[in-house]
């Protein structure tokens, strides 16, 4: 651990120099033997910002592992667990800074397979080997399918592997290339980032993996994602507008649906995964509003676009990692992180609790921490995205607008139920025991709950870190505007400090003078607070059971969203005059799992046990085991039947429903096909009886 | 800031903290009115937190810390927000470009400490409130930016004072329709964030049926005087956006301007309290279609300024 | 303009009644709505024919009051009284819910108001949100007349189509003779008629205005 820790502090320090403004690239050659290429480095002010991510969030995971470690005692040694970590920090900061296409892939391929490695460290256990599967197999196929060919297209155009290449080659491809390009790193990237419909593996990877493990997953290796996606868009000319349009709707539907998903978890870690990919949906928002700007040829905007993801890729390493490290604090001293299981761990474990309060608040986007920061300043690339009439005259900057609002209301109901059961009221399981916590956890975690306080709280000196990477990003337009772009970002970050400092000093003010108020009310009554049971409208004899669940308290929402959402619900309804045992269980599947890919897979193993069958003469081996969940139909197969059943019951509604939505199609093609403006009396495009009539 | 401004900000922020209470007696003198009877008097709200304060407060066994932080950190949130929404003048204290988006925020982050500070009692009554509040105020912040939005278009402005200033006086002659479906929208919000009928109803003490009530249910003495305070100043800001944005005033106003304000706040208040006697609450499943209505509301509005800068 | 504004706080007007109408759920609503609705588009000749000429010429006159005539008295009445002899006032919930079907109308009142500055005319529209509003009525009116189970909503969405169909008319307003909104108005009223007397003995005859269950008539 002490070299994963020194690996930390040196990345950190070896970024600095870029965060301060300069931004020349360095880079050095080493003479490693690698095939089709060159091992080089480089470091510019892209790289210097993941590397400070990396850096942070890796020394506090550090600190965490072994304490932890120790308490998960006697199920796999540890010296390999820190081998495997430090070869996964090597990995991350070569896929960083190198600067040479067979030495990035090499470097992803290594991150790959050592994450894969302590994924399914407690490899015993079926579930953590079916996760770590899931995990190996999404993202090589996402490599193999779409990163392979899109290196391979670039540096066949190029010529050679040398990033300095591949942006000038990139220039000279044309239009269709170029979006079969972003669309190869859009999937292929995406994969590894999380975006949706490829997010698959993250609910599938995070519960089954050692904690640690967990936090670098969700903190670095999906940022790894972005950074290649980033990356791509360094060396692409400007792409067309509706590349961007195509980058929002997705990061739209990862967000919204990642929280809503979120919402309906019954495990601490799984409903973590759902939330990493709301907020890599969040990120790409911020992505795609800079890929706008650059489109229509506003620097302002594509810088502010970049600058808010970049921010909100590290914040979210920091708070993510915080919650991540806490819920492991949890299973550490519970044994569980089940959350219908849990309740009153404030009580038990009060600095875990503080420390996932300060999570879940910056999670949510709330004042005076960091996650308002970033998503503050992707409300102000949008807001500039619609004032300017970018993406669809403005249309898509106002979708994004609504559905970011509406991803901080559902995380903040998600994060309000988990702290609220998790740590609050009473334990809702008496056989559970909470343990304390070990004094390097609480370390670790104060390390990163200490960063997301001082970003909230200063965010005009953090702000200006940001400057060198998106200046990397917006490099393809006229310098003078782009320095002008880049020097604005920090301006309305100093102004935020004052109101966060009011709120600061009104919190402490108002403390004292509680405290003030109650030495006088005692005075005057002579009689300090009491403490009694709960009084909930008398209730004579509360009992923890009788407590608000998780799911009752996301079932609301659950059940308002269920168009999206499609939850199971089994119910065995109590029966007679004194019902003795009924039984509600609530699900809700992951619609992208049932319905692309398990009948995609489901398929591809059918069709190989069948080439199997034939390859060893006929003995038809055992049935390949699909996991095929029973029972209920998803959305996709609901709809589709109930299309079909429709047709054929002869309903005058459906037919009727039928012509309108032929007519509606029409209509939309008509409209989009007309590019130019409204009312033209020369065109002939409608009726021409009503054109015989008009009278010049 | 001027000096004069500086030295009017003072006597301003006293009205400012001391006029929540008053519109509170105001909505029940209008309820009154309706049902025939006289009502309390008008300093009652005054007289119960004053009385509230000096009481010996009740603890749970089962709270923390979170239980008497919760309400303080709630009304934190809305006087850090004070700051920034203009109330009685048309500019604020602290405003600056993109502090609207603060400003939703910390209303969000009051409402999350009143909901932790509800769950942290273990008791399924404040459990149920916490969840329907969660709900409902999810529900409306896509209203609530979709309004912000369309300010934000037609004034092209992120400041909140700028964008419910005078710039508002002429967008109402041009975009009339988009911002009477803006002031709509504001209304329904008000409502359902303020936690009056039809949303929920403050007057009645059926636990099945409260949102707002019914997470104050173990709170007692100073920590209820804070939250029946703060309601009272949520409702005060929240109508303040309403009526800036319905009522734009010219700057020739001087000091008639913080006068007429407050009127117009009594006036919202005895609105408040007219649709309150008039309607009634509606079912639980209901309220996330009046939500829904107010969504599409200010989602029509966006649509016309968007297309009438197009065309 | 003053009268531009009107104009166009009416037609917003009548695109909030048509999701008014998909969020209810009370057959009586749905009539009087409708009957609102009509009150509207019958008052809309004569502001579009005030802001182009300043008077008031026989035909917008004669179209305003016979479609108030036609579709704010007597088509409602003729409705109404289908409704109080019997004994359902409500809807059932339709297959999407009554908060999914206004959600969706107003996602096409939106699209309809972003394509339609889209689509060319052969005339200059007298206000822009003419052609939005009149496709936005149209399609709103057949998601009712799909997604609803009583007879009664069925018949009122057909009568919101006509209206739709009406705005966009108002389009051409100088170019239709007389003679051809007289005869639209007459078809209308004899539907809506037949329509209604067919619905009153159903009614009679089974006791509930369902169309599902009316489906078990078929023979296949």
């Amino acid at each position: 651990m002490l070299g994963v820790f020194a690996a930390a502090m040196m990345s950190i320090v070896a970024a600095g120099p870029w965060l301060s403004g300069s931004s020349p690239i360095e880079s050095a050659v080493i003479s490693w033997p690698l095939p089709l290429g060159t091992a080089h480095l480089a470091l510019d002010g892209l790289t210097a910002w993941f590397l400070l991510t990396i850096g942070i969030l890796a020394a506090c995971v550090a600190v965490y592992s072994p304490a932890y470690m120790e308490g998960i005692a006697g199920r796999a040694p540890a010296a390999a667990f820190g081998a495997l970590m430090c070869a996964l920090m090597a990995s991350l900061i070569l896929v960083v800074c190198a600067a040479d296409a067979v030495l990035f892939l090499v470097g992803w391929e290594a991150m790959m397979l050592t994450a894969f490695f302590l994924v399914a460290f407690h490899h015993d256990l079926p579930e953590v080997r079916r996760g770590a599967w899931i995990y190996l197999i999404a993202n090589h196929i996402g490599t193999a399918l779409f990163v392979l060919p899109l290196f391979a297209v670039l540096t066949g155009g190029a010529g050679s592997t040398e990033f300095s290449a591949l942006g000038p080659a990139a220039g000279t491809f044309n239009r269709s290339t170029l979006i079969v390009l972003f669309v190869l790193g859009l999937l292929g990237f995406g994969t590894k980032a999380g975006l949706m419909p490829m997010h698959i593996w993250l609910p599938a990877a995070h519960p089954v993996a050692p904690t640690p493990v967990s936090a670098l997953l969700s903190g670095l290796l999906v940022k790894m994602g972005i950074y290649g996606l980033l990356r791509l868009l360094t060396w692409l000319p400007p792409l067309p507008t509706f590349c961007g349009i195509l980058l929002l709707i997705v990061s739209v539907v990862s967000g919204v649906m990642g929280v809503l998903y979120a919402l309906a978890q019954h495990d601490v870690k799984r409903l973590l995964a759902y939330h990493t990919v709301e907020n890599v949906g969040i990120i790409a928002l911020g992505i795609s509003v800079g890929m706008l700007g650059q489109s229509a040829g506003h620097p302002a905007l594509a810088a502010l676009g970049y600058a808010g993801a970049l921010l909100h890729v590290t914040n979210h390493a920091l708070f993510k990692g915080l919650l991540f490290l806490s819920a492991g604090a949890v299973l550490h001293g519970t044994g569980t992180t089940a959350i219908e299981r849990l309740g009153g761990l404030a009580k038990r474990t009060p600095v875990n609790a503080f420390m996932f309060l300060v999570g879940a608040t910056a999670i949510c986007g709330l004042p005076p921490l960091n996650g308002f920061v970033s998503e503050w300043v992707i409300y102000s690339s949008l807001f500039a995205g619609v004032f300017r009439g970018v993406g669809a005259s403005g249309a898509a900057p106002a979708l994004g607008l609504v559905s970011l609002a509406l991803m901080g209301g559902l995380a903040l109901a998600c994060f309000a139920k988990v702290f609220g059961v998790v740590f609050l009221g009473q334990p809702r399981d008496a056989i559970v025991s909470a343990h304390p916590t070990p004094v390097r956890m609480k370390i670790a975690m104060g390390g990163l709950a200490i960063g997301c306080m001082l970003i909230g709280i200063f965010p005009g000196q953090w702000l200006p870190l940001v400057q060198s990477a998106t200046s990397e990003l917006v490099r393809s337009m006229p310098p003078a505007e782009v320095e002008l772009a880049i020097r604005s970002i920090p301006a309305p970050a100093a102004e935020l400090s004052k109101p966060i400092a009011v709120f600061v000093l009104v919190v402490i003010g108002l403390v004292l003078i509680r405290r003030r108020v109650r030495a006088w009310a005692t005075a005057l009554h002579r009689t300090a607070s009491r403490v009694v049971a709960t009084w909930s409208c008398a209730y004579a004899e509360p009992t923890a059971r009788m407590q608000y669940t998780a799911s009752s308290f996301a079932s609301s929402l659950i059940v308002s969203f269920r168009a999206l959402l499609w939850p199971h619900r089994e119910l065995v309804s109590p029966a007679g005059t004194f019902p003795v045992a009924s039984h509600l269980e609530t699900h809700a599947p992951d619609i992208a799992e049932r319905e692309l890919f398990e009948p995609l897979f489901g398929g591809l193993a059918r069709l190989f046990a069948m080439v199997r069958t034939l390859s060893l003469g006929g003995e038809s081996g055992a049935k390949p085991d699909i996991a095929a969940e029973s029972g209920h139909p998803g959305p996709v197969r609901t709809l589709l039947l109930g299309l079909v059943s429709a047709l054929r019951s002869g309903s005058i509604q459906v037919r009727l429903a039928f012509i309108v939505v032929t007519l509606v199609l029409l209509l939309v093609f008509e409209a989009i096909s007309s590019p130019t403006a409204v009312n033209s009396p020369a065109s002939h495009k409608s009726v021409d009886t009503a054109a015989t009539e008009v009278k010049p | 800031m001027s000096i004069l401004r500086a030295v009017l900000a003072v006597p301003e922020a006293i009205v400012l903290l001391a006029l929540p209470p008053l519109l509170l007696s105001v909505i029940a003198k209008t309820k009154a009115k309706f049902s025939g009877r006289v009502g309390p008097p008008w300093l009652q709200p005054y007289f119960d937190l004053y009385k509230l304060i000096q009481k010996t407060p009740v603890y749970s066994r089962t709270t923390t810390w979170v239980f008497r932080t919760g309400p303080i950190v709630n009304l934190a949130a809305l006087l850090t927000a004070a700051t920034l929404i203009p109330v009685l003048s048309s500019d604020s204290l602290l405003g600056f470009s993109g502090d609207i988006i603060l400003v939703a925020y910390l209303f969000a982050l009051g409402r999350m400490f009143t909901v932790l500070a509800a769950m942290d009692t273990g008791s399924s009554f404040e459990g149920m409130g916490a969840s329907r509040e969660v709900t409902f105020g999810t529900m409306s912040e896509p209203a609530l930016f979709l309004s912000f939005v369309v300010l934000a278009v037609a004034t092209k402005s992120l400041q909140l004072s700028q964008m419910m200033g005078s710039g508002l006086a002429a967008e109402w002659q041009v975009a009339a329709p988009a911002l009477v479906l803006v002031v709509g929208a504001l209304l329904i919000v008000l409502l359902a964030e303020t936690c009056r009928v039809p949303v929920d109803d403050p007057a009645t003490h059926l636990e099945l049926t409260m949102i707002h009530e019914v997470m104050a249910l173990d709170h007692s003495g100073p920590e209820f005087a804070v939250i029946t305070y703060a309601a009272a100043l949520k409702f005060v800001l929240l109508g303040s956006i309403l009526l800036h944005t319905a009522i734009p005033h010219p700057p020739s106003l001087y000091f008639l301007g913080p006068m007429l304000r407050m009127v117009e706040l009594a006036a919202l208040a005895c609105l408040v309290g007219i649709i309150e006697s008039m309607t009634a609450r509606l079912r639980l499943n209901r309220v996330p279609m009046l939500l829904a209505g107010a969504t599409v509301l200010s989602s029509i509005a966006v649509v016309l300024v968007l297309t009438g800068r197009m065309a | 303009m003053m009268s531009q504004s009107i104009i166009d706080a009416a037609l917003i007007l009548v695109v909030l009644l048509n999701l008014a109408m998909l969020a209810t759920s009370r057959l009586a609503r749905c009539v009087r709505i409708f009957a609102m609705q009509s009150l509207l588009l019958a008052a809309l000749p004569l502001l579009l024919e005030l802001q182009h000429t300043r008077a008031l010429g026989l035909h917008p006159v004669a179209i305003a009051f016979g479609a108030a005539a036609l579709k704010v008295i007597v088509i409602p009445w003729v409705l109404l009284r289908v409704l109080r002899t019997g004994e359902i006032h409500r809807e059932v919930e339709p297959m999407i819910g009554f908060t999914a079907s206004m959600l969706l109308g107003s996602l096409i009142v939106i699209a309809c108001f972003a394509f339609g500055h889209r689509l060319v005319l052969p005339v200059k529209p007298q206000s822009d949100l003419l052609l939005s509003v009149s496709m936005a009525t149209v399609l709103n009116g057949l998601l009712i007349l799909v997604s609803r189970v009583k007879a009664i909503t069925q018949v009122v969405g057909f009568l919101i189509v006509e209206n739709g169909v009406f705005i966009f008319g108002l389009l051409l307003l100088e170019q239709t003779p007389v003679l051809v909104e007289l005869g639209i108005l007459l078809d209308l009223f004899v539907a809506v008629f037949i329509m209604g007397i067919v619905v009153y003995h159903i009614r009679r005859e089974f006791d509930h205005m369902d169309t599902n269950l009316l489906d078990a008539l078929k023979e296949s």
